[in-house]
């Protein structure tokens, strides 16, 4: 799973790894701030859904204890996302529109297929269906993860990520 | 000691059934155990407590946000964005609270529902309103009015919601618990009562074992009684075989007298009726002989006694001797024996028990005598090299299909009127079963009522060289005179000895016991001792081992009324040259002396020829010691002759002077000298060998010419 994750982080486009991160010409649905390089605004990097979905990313479909049934999920890795925002650090607090924050080892973006959803059944999220962004953990592949633990970090109507050390 | 036993089998039943339903009991309680643990894993998974978590939490966040929307909409400074986002964050619980998963707890009562309807009726109800915020850009005074006044109704509601979730999540919670508890109480008295189960079936098998230790030294105790018991028993059965051994021997010896007795009136002038009167005591003796010997016989097969031996001997002489044995019966019956080998050369050795195989085969033989009359019996013994097949048919009266198969056990006659007919103690084929079984072989018989029977009998042997076959044997001689001393205590028997010797012509003494044997034979020369084995003072084999160890070899041959096998090895091993069993016939003693008297002493006279007798009946005994004188001088001129033919070295003349002193020996009846003469005539001899047949003329000739 690590190298894999290590080959996809390497495939990623040259163009979010190097150089400043372009500007969001959409409405901003996520914004890393904390301990990160790649800025595109005031010290923080920013993403449109456009950016968010040119990343490498993961489709799957699964069981949650949101959802009925099976359900489709579809978007970034969260390890992309980081990794486009030049972000470094240990911990991240993931922020829901709400104010509901959870807070994350950096392990689970670089040693699991977490990703950052941004399609649930391959409609975007409107903030009434949990949108914009959505935390899914690889349930479907890696049955362990199917507890309370990660259930607190799935944080649903994300607006923001924070890396600390 | 029965009950003992079976009592300590009983108990070692009675632990095993234990045993085996206290296992089973713990196999139940092991699945019940098993399941109330698959059960408690089931309802201890994760996922219940969390949906109840999250349907709280659910149900929390509801009532936050309509909290949270209603102050915002209070708040003056709040943006339109910020109020329609909250408005979307309220709308996006709906969702949940509408997730199956939750619907187990929150279908539990219709105040959920109601509560739940109440909500989803209000935000919906607000939808219009909050959609056309975005193009309007402000809700009016009265709207707003409108719009709080449904959220704070809302507010009450989903506050209702939260305290009555929490306390239904807490029931189901203190619920779940308790049922959890209940299994684990469940699951506790399980164990318990497993533990109690093992304990039981540990102390059981502990009490099994000693059962059976129990159970195992009191075997060992029957075991030893047994033994004991067995032990008593073969010592009564050896006491009743002593007896009956005592007891036939006993009956034997005056039966010995009565038998001898009848022998030797018959041999004298009689009238037709005293004759037939001395027949049926001679026949009535020698039945009462047959029986005593085979009930003897029995007692020593049923006590085991019967040892086999290994000796090689010829089968067809045994067949010869057997039915020249059973000749005479067979004539009186009008019968004619036939016999026919097959598989056999003449002069065939074979190793078996001889003996044993000649018992059954006269058994055989003389039932097939006994129970045919005018006809004939026919035996056909066939021979390879491992097996001897010996069968004989008869033309007899048979035997019918369901009576066969008791034949061969004792005292069994197919019918109480056999025995009164034709006698006998039904042993015979008991006994010859016993044999066969005994020499590793088999018996059998097929038989027809009416028509005859086959009895027949296999036995395995091994092979022998082949022995020389003799020449035939010349005529029978006469039986040369002996001095014969005769030592038994009966006296009835000294009698019975004595006066058949006499008439065969001999020079008897008489000795009591073996003290006055060996002090007779000691003082005198006999040629042969014929001692019986149980005397007073000293038996036969102690004055036989005394002889012997004084230097004497004179023959000494056993008269006993003991005929078994182990008296036969004691004779032999004393160092005696034969053995007689009781009651002697005067055909036995003839035999006896014709054998024993020429071996006896070879530098005695020999035995006259019957030419000699010939001779001496035609012209006297006078006449005939004056050929003898005529003889003699012929003999010193015979002599010369061989020694003058043995200086010139001249074989022809040394021949014919040989072939001239045998021819004058023949006609002396002097067969000793004669053969001497001849073997002789073979070889090349010098003045020792004159010197020897010069010798041995002047001892035959000497005691006549005396």
């Amino acid at each position: 799973m690590k190298t894999l994750l290590a080959a996809l982080i390497l495939l990623l486009p040259i163009h979010a790894i190097a150089g400043p991160l372009e500007r969001p010409t959409g409405p901003v649905v996520l914004t890393i701030s904390g301990n990160v390089v790649h800025t595109n605004a005031d010290g923080v990097a920013e993403f449109d859904l456009a950016m968010l979905e040119r990343l490498q990313g993961r489709a799957a479909t699964m069981e949650t204890p949101w959802t009925d049934g099976s359900t489709a999920f579809e978007g970034p890795l969260l390890a992309a996302v980081l990794e486009a925002a030049g972000a470094s650090g240990a911990l991240l607090k993931v922020k829901a529109l709400n104010d509901y924050a959870a807070v994350v080892p950096i392990e689970d973006a670089t040693t699991i297929e977490t990703m950052l959803a941004t399609r649930m059944n391959g409609e975007i999220m409107s903030v009434r269906d949990k949108g914009p962004l959505f935390l899914i953990y690889p349930f479907d592949n890696r049955p362990d993860l199917y507890n309370e633990k990660y259930f607190s970090r799935s944080v649903w109507q994300i607006k923001e990520i924070e890396v600390r050390d | 000691m029965n009950s003992r036993l079976a009592h300590s089998n009983d108990a070692v039943r009675r632990a095993g059934r234990a045993t085996r339903y206290l296992l089973l009991i713990a196999l139940a309680l092991m699945v019940v155990l098993a399941g109330l643990f698959g059960y408690l894993s089931l309802r201890q998974s994760a996922m219940e407590d969390s949906i109840r978590e999250d349907a709280l939490w659910a149900v929390y966040q509801l009532d936050r946000e309509t909290r949270t929307l209603g102050k915002l909409l209070g708040d003056s400074d709040a943006t339109v964005q910020e109020v329609s986002l909250r408005y979307d964050i309220l709308y996006s619980r709906l969702s949940i609270l509408s997730n199956a998963r939750y619907a187990p707890y929150f279908e539990l009562s219709s105040t959920f529902h109601q509560h739940r309807q109440h909500v989803r009726d209000v935000v919906l109800g607000l939808e219009k309103d909050f959609n056309a915020l975005a193009t309007v850009g402000a809700f009016s005074e009265e709207q707003r009015e409108r719009i709080l006044k449904e959220l704070n109704g809302l507010a009450v509601t989903t506050g209702e919601f939260l305290t009555f979730t929490n306390a239904v999540m807490s029931a189901s919670r203190a619920e779940a618990r308790e049922r959890i508890m209940y299994l684990q109480r469940l699951a506790a008295a399980a164990v318990l009562a497993l533990l109690l189960t093992i304990g039981l079936l540990v102390y059981n098998l502990a009490r099994q074992v000693r059962s059976l230790k129990q159970a195992s030294s009191e075997l060992e105790a029957t075991a030893n009684e047994l033994s004991e018991a067995y032990k008593l028993a073969d010592a009564g059965n050896r006491a009743k075989s002593e007896f009956m051994a005592t007891i036939s021997h006993e009956i034997r010896t005056p039966l010995n007298a009565i038998l001898g007795m009848a022998e030797l009136l018959s041999r004298g002038e009689l009238a037709p009726d005293e004759r037939r009167q001395i027949d049926v005591i001679a026949s009535s003796g020698n039945t009462l002989l047959e029986i005593i010997n085979e009930i003897l016989d029995f007692a020593k097969l049923e006590h085991g006694s019967l040892s086999g031996e290994h000796v090689a001997f010829d089968p067809q002489e045994l067949v010869t001797t057997c039915v020249r044995m059973l000749e005479p019966k067979a004539r009186e019956q009008g019968n004619e024996i036939l016999v026919s080998v097959t598989g056999l050369a003449p002069g065939d050795m074979r190793v078996s028990d001889p003996t044993l195989v000649r018992r059954v085969l006269i058994n055989l033989l003389s039932n097939a005598v006994k129970f045919t009359e005018n006809g004939k019996v026919k035996l056909a013994l066939t021979g390879t090299e491992d097996r001897l097949r010996f069968e004989v048919v008869d033309t007899g009266i048979g035997i019918a299909a369901d009576s066969q198969s008791l034949l061969f056990q004792p005292f069994s006659q197919v019918d109480g009127s056999i025995s009164r007919r034709f006698g006998g103690t039904g042993l015979g084929l008991a006994i010859s079963k016993r044999i066969c079984e005994e020499l590793g072989g088999k018996i059998g018989l097929e038989s027809v009522q009416g028509i005859g029977s086959r009895f027949w009998f296999e036995v395995p042997v091994k092979s022998a060289p082949a022995r020389a076959s003799q020449p035939e044997a010349g005529p029978v001689r006469d039986v040369p005179s002996l001095n014969v001393l005769v030592v038994e205590d009966q006296e009835f028997n000294r009698e019975v000895a004595g006066r058949f010797l006499q008439l065969l012509g001999q020079e008897v003494t008489f000795a009591k016991d073996g003290v006055e044997g060996v002090k007779l034979a000691t003082e005198n020369d006999f040629d042969l001792i014929l001692m019986d084995m149980q005397m007073p003072v000293m038996d036969g084999i102690e004055a036989t081992r005394t002889l012997r160890a004084s230097g004497r070899s004179v023959p000494i041959v056993a008269m006993t009324a003991n005929a078994s096998d182990r008296d036969r090895r004691a004779c032999m091993e004393a160092g005696m040259d034969g053995f007689e069993a009781k009651p002697i016939r005067i055909e036995q003693l003839r035999n006896l002396i014709l054998s024993h008297g020429s071996r006896a002493k070879p530098e005695t006279p020999n035995e006259r020829s019957s030419r000699a007798s010939e001779l001496i009946e035609a012209i006297g005994e006078d006449g005939y010691r004056k050929l003898l004188e005529m003889f003699t001088d012929e003999v010193v001129v015979l002599l010369k002759a061989v020694h003058a033919a043995l200086n010139d070295k001249d074989s022809d003349r040394l021949d014919r002077a040989l072939h001239s002193l045998k021819g004058a020996a023949l006609n002396m009846g002097l067969v000793d000298v004669a053969e001497s003469a001849e073997s002789l005539r073979k070889r090349s001899l010098d003045e020792v060998d004159i010197a020897q047949i010069q010798a041995l003329i002047d001892r035959s000739i000497n005691p006549v010419a005396a």
